[in-house]
């Protein structure tokens, strides 16, 4: 895969991350945190959105699957700490480092 | 006018307090840690199949050139999708942070089964690693397991 697919891919990635925890948190607000219906229907829009971004990646973008759900670990705690100020606690961050080792393994070891 | 909106609050109509009936009705089953871990990690797994298959509606229309129709049903699986996480005994970032390890599993599970992607060794460790990682997050012990 080129640099330039794997700079794309990861772009990408990134926005659909913010997008599909984004829309997700929506959705949450609305169940859980009671807020109005109109919280929902931002949110199924934010999540239509998000199932648009994959049709742009680059056909093959195989173990960077694995990349995205890095992302996506880190991104749901960052989340956490700044909108909901939920700070993660010791096991969130140690879980969170087992599982970005699983990913480099996956993701970095030459085959 | 006032009075209203007060009334309002108080109820939810419809489709929401169906879902929010529906969840404490399944939550009341989770009385156990062991059962606890079915339900939790049943709902995973069924958040997984909804991204994975909304995602894949929205795609058939987009890049194959299905009908319009692809694209409300798939916009209606993720919408789904992001319901079924509002289930989880836990907290949002939690969720969501061990949803992203289970992603990984699944979408190379999707790649084996469906585009027939073997994944090799380091794949397989690479997963292990990752779904230890995030059951840690989620699934560890701590005090302040009285959530919301």
């Amino acid at each position: 895969m080129h640099m330039i697919d794997i700079g794309i891919s990861l772009f990408l990635f990134f926005l659909a991350a913010l997008l599909e925890i984004g829309g997700g948190y929506l959705v949450w607000l609305w169940l859980r945190e009671n807020k109005g219906l109109t919280y929902g229907l931002l949110g199924s829009l934010t999540l239509a959105v998000y199932g648009i971004i994959p049709t742009f990646q680059p056909a093959h973008f195989g173990r960077v699957y694995a990349a995205y759900g890095g992302i996506f670990i880190v991104s749901s705690l960052i989340w956490g700490a700044f909108v909901d100020k939920k700070r993660p606690d010791k096991y969130e961050i140690i879980g969170a480092l087992i599982a970005l080792a699983g990913v480099f393994i996956m993701f970095y070891i030459p085959r | 006018m006032v009075k209203m909106n007060q009334f309002s609050r108080q109820n939810n109509f419809g489709i929401k307090q169906y879902l929010i009936n529906l969840k404490i009705n399944l939550e009341s089953r989770c009385l156990s840690r062991e059962r606890c871990w079915v339900y939790t990690i049943l709902l995973f797994i069924l958040a997984g199949i909804f991204e994975i298959g909304g995602g894949y509606l929205i795609w058939l229309w987009l890049r194959e050139g299905r009908e319009l129709i692809f694209a409300f049903l798939g916009a209606i699986v993720l919408f789904l999708y992001g319901i079924i996480p509002t289930f989880q005994p836990s907290y949002f970032h939690r969720i969501y942070a061990t949803y992203g390890g289970i992603f990984v599993v699944m979408s190379i599970l999707w790649g084996w089964l469906f585009d027939k992607t073997q994944p090799d060794t380091y794949d397989i460790i690479g997963a292990l690693i990752i779904l230890i990682g995030v059951s840690i997050i989620f699934y560890w012990p701590r005090k302040d397991d009285a959530y919301d």
